[in-house]
C-alpha cells in the first residue's frame, strides 16, 4: 500500500512540477485556485476521449474516426434533446455512437485492411454524413437547460463514472488482457485461441460507450456541436492520443486510468500557463511538441542514462554499489 | 411536308449562325455601340465557361452563398460556371486549376491561398490562354505582385483593407469601453490574419487598450471552450474578445455559452470580422456588440464580374488587371443582422443577375467603368440590398 501510495505520488510529480514552472514565471495570474479548477474541467474531455482511443490503441489498432464519432453522436444527441429533453441527448448520443463503433468494428473485421487506412475512409465519409445531419447551418444547439452534464459539478460526477467504468473494463476483465494479449503479438494471440478479430470488434464497440460520454460533455460544454470536413474532426484525437502516450510512460508508476487523467492535467497546465504568460498561440504548439519529445526520450532511454550517470559518478562509488547499480539497469 | 419542315429547319440554322457570326464579332472588337445597345437588340456575348474551385460540400450558408452569387454574375452574361471541390490549400487550388484548364474553361475565379501560389497559376494560365482572377486575398510580396500584375491574363480581383477593418472594429470595441482585449485569429500565415493582426496592433497602441493575448487555428469547438475558459482563468482583468477570424464551426455560439458559464455573457464586450449568422440573437441579448463583415457576397460576386468582362472581350480597365477594394459593413443591432440573414444568405445574390447585367457588365452597357464599379461598392450596405430586394425575397 505505501509503495503504491509513494508511485502514485511520484506520477502526481509531472504535473506539479510543470505547475511550479509557471507559477515561477506568472506567478499573479497562476497562483489562483480557479486556475487550478478551470485545468482540471477542461481535462475532462480529453480524459474520456482518451478512454475512447485507449481500447483501440492497446489492440493495436489506428483509430481515425473517434472525432467523427463524436460529431456525429453529438449532433445525433442534440437533435434528439429537442423532442425528449436530456434523456433524448443521453439515448441518442449513446444509440448513435454504439452504432457507429459497431459499424466500424465490423468493416475492420470484414475488410482485413490496416485499420489506418480503413479509419481514415470511413472519417471522410462519417463526416459527410455528420455535414448532412447537421443540415443548412453546419451545427445543432441544444436548449442551455439540457446542458448541465457539460457544467461543474455534474461533468465531474460524469468523469468519476466514466473513470470507475474504464478503471474496472481496462484492469478486471478478460477482455481487457485479451485485447493486450492482441496488441503486442496478433499471431502468438491468435494460436493460443484468443478470437483476435472478435477482440478487434468489442474494442470498438467499447470504446463507443465513452465516444458518447464525450460527445455528451462537448455539446453540452459548447452549447453546440458543428460538423467537420476534411478530416478536421481528427483534430479531436490528438491531444487525448498525446495523453495516451504519456500514461504508458507513467505505467510503472500509476494504473492506465490514472495516468491518462494525470497526464491530461499536465498537457492543460501548459497550455493554461502559456496563455498566463503570454505567449503566443505559436509557442504553445512548440511546447507542447517539445514535452512529448522529452517525456517519450527519457522514458525510452532510462537504462542508458542510468548507464551514464553511473560513469559519472564510477570514481565515487565502492565496487558493491557499482554492481548493485549495474544489475538494476539491466533489470531495467 | 418534310420537305417543308426541313426548309424551315434549313433558314432557322442559317439564321441562328448569323447571329453567331455578329455576336462574336462584337466580342472580339470589344466596342459595343451605344450604352445598353447590345441588350436592347437582345444580343449576347459568345459562351463561355468560367472555373471555380470551391469548398462546394460545404452547408455553411456563408460558403453556399458565395457560389450564389459567383453564378450570378457568370450567368448573367450567358456563362457557364464549372464547380470542382476543393479544400481551398495552395497545392489543391493549383491541381483544381490544372484541371479546369483541361475541361477547357475560359476563366477561373479563385480564392488564393498564398502569394507562393499565384506565380505557378500564371504560368498555367498563360500557357493555356485563361483568364484569371483573385477574391478576397491582397497580394503582400511585392515581387509576386509586381510580376501578375504584369501578366496578360490576370483579370484582376476584389480584396477588403483587412488591417483597416481590425483597426476599425477594435476601436469600435475600444469606444464601447474595452480596455483589457483576447484576441482569436486564423492561423498565422494567411494574408488577412497578419494584416488582422496589424490593425488589431495599430489599434491597440493608439488606443491604449492592453492586448492580453491572441490565439490562432481553432478549428474545433473543444479547443474554442478551452481558450476562452483559459483566457477567463488568466486574465480575469478581460473585458473584450475580438474574433478576428476563425474557421471554427459555431464559434460565436460557442464562445457565448463558456461567457455565460461563468455569469459573464453580456459583461465582456465581444466583437467579430466575418458575420456569423448566429449574430442576431446575441445582439439582442446584449452579450454580442459589434460585427464587421458583409464582403463574403459582395467580394466573389465583384471578382467574378471583373473576370467575366475580361473573359467576353470588354475590360473594365485596358492593359492591366482591375483591382477593387470593397468595404466591410458594421452591424451593431439585431435588426440589421436579421437583415443581413434574410438579403445575403438566402437563395438570391446581392445583386441579381438584370442588375448585374445593367450595372456591371461592360457588354451591355458601355459607360461602366472604374469610377461606376467604385461608387457601386460604396453604396453597397445592408439596407441597400433590403431596399432593392424587398419584393423578390421572401421573408
Amino acid at each position: 500500500m505505501k509503495t503504491t501510495l509513494l508511485k502514485a505520488f511520484k506520477a502526481l510529480l509531472l504535473p506539479i512540477i510543470v505547475y511550479c514552472v509557471f507559477l515561477a514565471i506568472a506567478f499573479e495570474r497562476f497562483s489562483n485556485l480557479n486556475g487550478i479548477y478551470t485545468i482540471f474541467l477542461q481535462s475532462i474531455i480529453p480524459t474520456i476521449t482518451a478512454y475512447a482511443v485507449a481500447f483501440g490503441y492497446m489492440c493495436g489498432i489506428f483509430d481515425f474516426t473517434i472525432g467523427s464519432r463524436i460529431i456525429i453522436s453529438g449532433l445525433i444527441g442534440g437533435i434528439m434533446s429537442s423532442w425528449f429533453g436530456l434523456p433524448g441527448l443521453i439515448i441518442g448520443c449513446l444509440a448513435s455512437s454504439l452504432i457507429l463503433s459497431a459499424v466500424t468494428g465490423l468493416l475492420n473485421w470484414l475488410c482485413r485492411i490496416p485499420s489506418l487506412i480503413l479509419t481514415m475512409a470511413l472519417t471522410m465519409i462519417y463526416e459527410i454524413v455528420g455535414k448532412n445531419i447537421a443540415g443548412k447551418f453546419s451545427f445543432i444547439s441544444i436548449d442551455y437547460k439540457y446542458a448541465v452534464l457539460g457544467a461543474s459539478p455534474y461533468i465531474v460526477y460524469v468523469l468519476i463514472f466514466a473513470t470507475l467504468i474504464f478503471y474496472f473494463l481496462f484492469s478486471y476483465t478478460k477482455f481487457s488482457y485479451h485485447m493486450r494479449a492482441v496488441g503486442s503479438d496478433e499471431a502468438v494471440a491468435k494460436n493460443t485461441g484468443i478470437k483476435t478479430q472478435f477482440v478487434k470488434f468489442m474494442s470498438f464497440v467499447i470504446g463507443g460507450i465513452f465516444i458518447a460520454i464525450a460527445a455528451i460533455l462537448t455539446i453540452s460544454q459548447s452549447g453546440s456541436m458543428g460538423a467537420q470536413t476534411g478530416l478536421g474532426s481528427a483534430t479531436l484525437i490528438f491531444k487525448p492520443l498525446m495523453g495516451i502516450m504519456i500514461a504508458i510512460v507513467l505505467q510503472p508508476l500509476c494504473d492506465m486510468t490514472f495516468g491518462i487523467l494525470i497526464s491530461q492535467f499536465t498537457l492543460n497546465t501548459i497550455f493554461i500557463g502559456l496563455i498566463a504568460a503570454g505567449l503566443p498561440d505559436t509557442f504553445q504548439n512548440i511546447t507542447l511538441g517539445f514535452f512529448l519529445l522529452v517525456v517519450m526520450i527519457i522514458s525510452n532511454n532510462i537504462g542508458g542514462s542510468k548507464s551514464l550517470l553511473t560513469k559519472i559518478h564510477a570514481p565515487f562509488l565502492t565496487r558493491a554499489e557499482t554492481a548493485a547499480v549495474g544489475s538494476q539497469t539491466k533489470g531495467d | 411536308m418534310k420537305k417543308v419542315l426541313s426548309l424551315i429547319l434549313a433558314i432557322t440554322l442559317a439564321v441562328s449562325t448569323l447571329a453567331g457570326c455578329s455576336n462574336n464579332a462584337g466580342t472580339a472588337s470589344g466596342t459595343s455601340s451605344a450604352p445598353t445597345s447590345s441588350a436592347v437588340s437582345g444580343q449576347n456575348p459568345k459562351k463561355f465557361k468560367i472555373g471555380f474551385p470551391w469548398a462546394t460540400s460545404s452547408t455553411d450558408p456563408t460558403f453556399v452563398s458565395i457560389v450564389t452569387n459567383v453564378k450570378a454574375a457568370v450567368e448573367s452574361a450567358g456563362g457557364e460556371l464549372v464547380l470542382v471541390e476543393s479544400d481551398l490549400t495552395a497545392d489543391s487550388l493549383v491541381n483544381n486549376v490544372s484541371d479546369l484548364i483541361s475541361r477547357g474553361v475560359d476563366g477561373i475565379i479563385f480564392m488564393p491561398a498564398s502569394d507562393s501560389m499565384l506565380p505557378t497559376v500564371d504560368r498555367m494560365c498563360s500557357d493555356a490562354g485563361v483568364y484569371y482572377s483573385t477574391m478576397f486575398r491582397t497580394i503582400s510580396d511585392t515581387t509576386i505582385r509586381n510580376q501578375i500584375y504584369s501578366s496578360k491574363y490576370f483579370a484582376g480581383g476584389c480584396n477588403e483593407d483587412d488591417e483597416k477593418c481590425a483597426y476599425n472594429i477594435t476601436k469600435t470595441l475600444s469606444s464601447q469601453g474595452v480596455k483589457n482585449l483576447c484576441v482569436i485569429n486564423i492561423a498565422k500565415g494567411d494574408t488577412s490574419s497578419d494584416l488582422r493582426d496589424s490593425g488589431v496592433a495599430k489599434a491597440v497602441k493608439e488606443t491604449g487598450i492592453k492586448l492580453l493575448n491572441t490565439t490562432y487555428g481553432i478549428t474545433v469547438q473543444t479547443d474554442m471552450t478551452k481558450t476562452i475558459e483559459s483566457y477567463i482563468a488568466a486574465y480575469p482583468e478581460m473585458d473584450g474578445i475580438l474574433i478576428a477570424g476563425t474557421y471554427c464551426p459555431a464559434a460565436l455560439p460557442t464562445i457565448e455559452k463558456a461567457l455565460s458559464d461563468h455569469n459573464l455573457a453580456g459583461k465582456i464586450k465581444v466583437g467579430r470580422i466575418d458575420f456569423d449568422f448566429t449574430m442576431g440573437q446575441y445582439f439582442a441579448n446584449k452579450s454580442f456588440n459589434v460585427a464587421y463583415g458583409g464582403q463574403q457576397q459582395i467580394d466573389p460576386l465583384l471578382s467574378t464580374v471583373i473576370l467575366v468582362n475580361s473573359v467576353i472581350g470588354t475590360p473594365i480597365v485596358k492593359d492591366k488587371p482591375f483591382i477593387l477594394v470593397t468595404n466591410y459593413l458594421e452591424l451593431t443591432s439585431k435588426s440589421e443582422a436579421d437583415n443581413f440573414l434574410t438579403y445575403f444568405l438566402g437563395d438570391t445574390p446581392v445583386y441579381t443577375s438584370d442588375e448585374i447585367k445593367k450595372n456591371l457588365i461592360k457588354f451591355y452597357n458601355s459607360n461602366i467603368n472604374e469610377d461606376t464599379f467604385k461608387k457601386t461598392v460604396d453604396s453597397f450596405t445592408v439596407a441597400d440590398v433590403a431596399a432593392r430586394h424587398k419584393d423578390l425575397v421572401k421573408k
